[in-house]
């Protein structure tokens, strides 16, 4: 309880931080979110102001991927939610008279998260794929785009080592997806 | 035999109830084969009928307005002929009678962005059509392969497939691009080394509908009769599960044009001078303030063939599947698939408690005429 009070707090305090230097993040930078780079050019401030240029250069692409995941989810939580609230432990707990708000998410959503998991696990390396275009479009210079020039140039080294990190990073989720399916479901052993 | 009887009293032959099914079925309707069933089903779905005329519309004019080859279509200009620029190469569309000269505005070299465009069209769809063939064909080979052998060819092709899966398929969509360059045969060559990466999904699928059907009797029987298995996996097993590989190529389509369009946007599918809607969009992403409409036409096109391929994939996916049969208040409508079906529900819950049965609504469309569903959960689409 005391870790997740030190979390919480020093959560609160970080962003006071932040909110106290938005205004001279501001007169730095007049208009706080654009879309090139991963940091503004010639941006010159402390700590905060630079974490702040950061994350407002952070906030288009991260949308854009974002959107681009959401629907796929949510039809998949859709379906198989749909799929768990017709079971019979739900009738059971409804019988027993457990409140709403319980049974849709220890007993529902709970259940329902395992297909969920499967997806997003696999998602893991489309994502990684998009994030290519992301970084063409918003010219990150990131591993996609490393990928990209190292392809156009005909150089194998950054193309392999892209193959290699993004595989490697898929099947490590999917091995995490394996653990969290024993975490959801009790009953799956690892 | 007299129908009114009371059945409590007089329990009737199991023969006679039996003809009198029969009877029944044939006087109510006729009956149908798998085909004509399947060809009805889809015509009752209207997404996918209306998007079945855009897509057909959209090939017939892509690839008649500047002809197959790009020379000699009833449009008259090439996608390659520069003119001059006229007006900052703004459409002309609406604005200089219906079409006028230029309806979809010229690029920076004064070239027909129209033509352009449906070259771009072309060269998108052939792509689609030819990555669906080729990762069709590939996939339903590896699937029916590892179902029907089990046992380390099962293992291997199926190592094979997770590790293609496990590569991001647009790294590995581009690798395939860029070496289909340096090849000959262009825009179709690099569609087959497309259908190389894409696969994955179609044999699995395929899989598990082989080591489902290899269970079943006829398999067994065909196997004791001494069939080869080339002719049971043929014969038996894919006639079976045509359902799953025909929609599933469906949306292979659909993906193999965003596929193709990503590709081209990063450089590594279509090179100019040819173009493609991706490329289109690639060349022309500056503009966007600009010129807008060089951006907007090649990506309304893109989710013009994008969205009606998948809503056919939908309409062939209810049309085949008999286990979900969905006549009647379950049939998928116009509105339902755009996302308003909760619109509906709520009018007739509404016209319910304002005292109107269902049977009020036979004026109305038949969006609105749902009727009460016995179990509105079980209605999902997917």
């Amino acid at each position: 309880m005391s870790v997740l009070t030190a979390a919480l707090y020093s959560g609160l305090v970080l962003l006071d931080h932040f909110m106290r230097h938005w205004p001279g993040f501001l007169s730095l930078k007049p208009r706080p979110i654009s879309t090139i780079g991963s940091s503004s050019p010639n941006f010159d401030g402390n700590f905060w102001e630079v974490s702040l240029d950061h994350g407002t250069q952070l906030l288009l692409p991260t949308t854009l991927l974002m959107v681009v995941s959401v629907a796929t989810y949510t039809r998949y939580t859709r379906a198989s939610m749909l799929e768990s609230i017709n079971q019979d432990y739900i009738r059971t707990a409804r019988a027993k008279g457990v409140n709403e708000r319980t049974v849709i998410f220890k007993h529902a959503f709970r259940n329902s998260m395992i297909p969920v998991t499967t997806i997003v696990a696999f998602d893991f390396a489309g994502l990684i794929g998009g994030s290519v275009i992301v970084e063409r479009v918003f010219g990150w210079r990131g591993m996609g785009e490393l990928f990209a020039t190292g392809l156009g140039n005909s150089d194998p080294a950054p193309v392999m080592a892209f193959v290699l990190v993004t595989g490697a990073a898929a099947v490590l989720f999917n091995l995490i997806a394996d653990l969290l399916y024993a975490v959801l479901d009790p009953r799956i052993r690892v | 035999m007299s129908m009114n009887r009371d059945p409590q009293n007089d329990p009737a032959p199991a023969a006679d109830l039996a003809e009198m099914e029969d009877a029944r079925l044939a006087q109510r309707e006729k009956s149908y084969s798998q085909g004509q069933l399947v060809r009805r089903r889809f015509f009752a779905h209207k997404p996918a009928v209306i998007s079945m005329i855009v897509l057909l519309s959209i090939i017939v004019v892509a690839f008649t307005s500047i002809g197959p080859t790009g020379e000699g279509g009833w449009w008259g200009k090439s996608f390659l002929q520069t003119n001059p620029v006229v007006d900052g190469g703004r459409p002309t569309m609406f604005r200089d009678g219906f079409l006028g000269e230029y309806p979809f505005g010229q690029d920076n070299n004064g070239r027909d962005y129209f033509a352009l465009v449906m070259r771009g069209a072309q060269q998108s769809l052939i792509v689609a059509f030819g990555v669906a063939l080729s990762s069709t064909v590939i996939g339903v080979l590896v699937g029916a392969l590892a179902g029907y052998f089990r046992g380390w060819v099962e293992s291997l092709l199926m190592r094979l497939t997770d590790t293609v899966i496990v590569v991001p398929l647009l790294a590995l969509a581009a690798v395939f691009g860029s070496y289909a360059q340096n090849l000959p045969g262009g825009t179709l060559t690099l569609a087959l080394l497309l259908g190389c990466v894409t696969w994955t999904g179609m044999a699995r699928l395929v899989r598990a509908e082989v080591l489902s059907l290899r269970e079943k009797e006829y398999v067994a029987a065909a196997a004791a009769m001494g069939a080869h298995p080339a002719r049971i996996i043929v014969k038996h097993m894919l006639p079976n599960s045509v359902g799953v590989i025909i929609v599933n190529a469906t949306f292979a389509i659909a993906a193999a044009i965003l596929l193709e369009t990503s590709l081209s946007f990063l450089g590594f599918g279509i090179q100019p001078p040819e173009s493609s809607l991706g490329l289109l969009i690639d060349l022309n992403q500056n503009a966007f303030t600009t010129r807008p409409w060089l951006f907007w036409f090649p990506g309304l096109f893109i989710i013009a063939i994008a969205l009606s391929v998948n809503f056919i994939g939908d309409g062939l996916r209810d049309a085949i599947d008999p286990r979900q049969k969905r006549t009647g208040d379950k049939r998928p409508t116009l509105r339902g698939v755009l996302g308003f079906r909760g619109s509906a529900t709520a009018q007739q819950r509404l016209a319910a408690r304002t005292g109107g049965t269902p049977d009020d609504d036979s004026t109305h469309d038949e969006t609105l005429n749902l009727g009460p569903t016995p179990n509105p959960q079980k209605d999902d689409d997917r």
